[in-house]
């Protein structure tokens, strides 16, 4: 303590505190008999004490006891004269190597007498720094977190990408896709054993319902063959003409029925399938026939798809188009789907039978006579076709009258 | 086709989510670690400053 000491004795004490440590080199210490001239300049202060003044002088007061006043606040400019301390090994290297950066404060202890010393302190700004091995164990902590998610959500989300393929597959191959493999989270493996398990009753489904339909097909074809061979033998022509009408309209549906019911059994490969070419064979056969199709666009690539399917249920579209429209506008649209429209001049379709005429065997009033023809199952068989491919079909009516169907087929990525 | 930082599957925003997540408590705890260190510094200069003085 510098109190009981007589002003010489104080000032040789402070001027060998400032003499001692090895880092001063800043040092204008000094003390002196009668005010110092620190003193005699207004003491800077600001007006909100940083949290390391308020420490530094509470902990001051508390050491020095009430008999000392304790000031603690930045350097002023121009800095008056005080005893520099040194600061603590932690800081001093951060201060050796950045002097330029330290932060001055002035701490002012007033003696009983009237003295006062000033002792000056350097900090860094901004704190202690932190190593830069720890920032650097951080980020390879994150690296390690990081590589830990993300297998974890992979094992998450590739059972349900899986089971996503699956389902997208379902009913669009002839053969049944192998079973879903159960592994991941216990909700992951449920779903995949209920999916297995609905696919099972499916083709078990599908299987039955191919084998009812092949055995009906034999048994149908079997006596209405009879019966033609019956009305051929009849010597009424106005009758056998009528009744010879009604056999080809059951002939007609039966084989409808079957192509409907066959559906997605067919086995038919899938293969890049030419649309531009098939879109002109399909125009060619009713040029044949005397119907007119004009083809607008083209498509930019081939289509991957079932051949046979896709003609089926573009000639059914073409076909109704030059039905009820007398000829049939065919625009194209390549893109990431490839779309087909085929347009006809036709009366259209109620709105509100938009969709029904969708339903198998479903005919519209107008249509239900013996000129238009038709068995009900075309627009069925070209949209179960259409969705077979993963596509759509829609029906819309033209602003200016008649009808346009939709074909909207998607590129596999 | 609208762009999103913030991904579309599932694995994206079970990982994008689990990433910032611990980005943000690295983040943190950084600053934990950060304020204590400057605490006991501080602590450590005053109490030497004091002794010195004293």
């Amino acid at each position: 303590m510098l109190a009981p000491l007589g002003r010489t004795q104080r000032a040789d004490a402070l001027a060998q505190l400032a003499a001692s440590p090895p880092h001063m080199a800043h040092a204008d210490a000094f003390a002196h008999g009668g005010p110092p001239r620190a003193l005699a300049r207004p003491f800077v202060r600001l007006p909100l004490l940083s949290d390391f003044e308020t420490a530094l002088r509470d902990q001051l007061r508390a050491a020095l006891g009430p008999a000392y006043g304790v000031e603690v606040g930045p350097t002023p400019e121009p800095p008056p004269p005080a005893v520099a301390l040194p600061a603590p090994f932690y800081e001093a290297h951060e201060l050796a190597l950045h002097p330029e950066a330290a932060q001055r404060y002035d701490v002012t202890v007033r003696f009983a007498d009237g003295d006062a010393v000033i002792y000056r302190v350097m900090r860094m700004p901004g704190g202690a720094p932190l190593p830069r091995r720890l920032s650097t164990n951080l980020a390879l902590l994150v690296l390690l977190l990081v590589i830990v998610l993300y297998l974890t959500a992979r094992s998450i989300t590739r059972p349900l990408s899986d089971l996503a393929r699956a389902a997208d597959s379902l009913g669009r191959e002839a053969h049944p896709a192998p079973q879903l493999a159960e592994r991941g989270a216990r909700e992951l493996r449920d779903a995949a054993r209920a999916f297995n398990t609905m696919q099972d009753r499916l083709h078990r489904y599908l299987d039955s319902r191919t084998r009812v339909l092949a055995a009906m097909s034999h048994d149908l074809k079997t006596p209405l063959t009879r019966l033609r061979l019956q009305v051929e033998a009849l010597d009424n022509p106005p009758m056998q003409e009528r009744i010879g009408r009604e056999l080809d309209e059951m002939e007609s549906m039966v084989r409808e029925a079957l192509a409907l019911f066959r559906g997605l059994d067919d086995g038919e490969p899938a293969a890049a399938v030419d649309m531009n070419a098939l879109l002109e064979k399909i125009r060619e056969e009713f040029r044949d026939l005397g119907g007119t199709v004009t083809i607008t666009g083209q498509a930019l690539r081939p289509l991957v798809g079932k051949p046979q399917a896709l003609k089926r249920c573009l000639t059914n579209l073409i076909a109704n188009a030059v039905k009820f429209g007398t000829r049939a506008e065919v625009l194209i649209a390549d893109g990431a789907d490839l779309v087909i429209r085929v347009r006809d001049h036709g009366p259209g379709i109620p709105e509100e039978e938009l969709e029904r005429v969708f339903e198998p065997f479903y005919r519209l009033e107008s249509s239900r006579n013996r000129d238009s023809g038709g068995t009900g199952l075309g627009l069925t068989i070209a949209r179960d076709l259409a969705q077979a491919h993963g596509g759509s079909l829609l029906l819309a009516n033209l602003a200016g009258g008649g009808l346009e169907a939709t074909l909207r087929l998607p590129r596999r990525r | 086709m609208r762009l999103s930082l913030w991904p579309q599957s599932l694995f994206g925003r079970l990982l994008a989510a689990s990433v910032l997540a611990v980005v943000l408590a690295q983040a943190v705890a950084l600053l934990l670690i950060a304020q204590e260190r400057e605490h006991f510094v501080r602590q450590g200069s005053v109490r030497d400053w004091t002794r010195r003085i004293a």
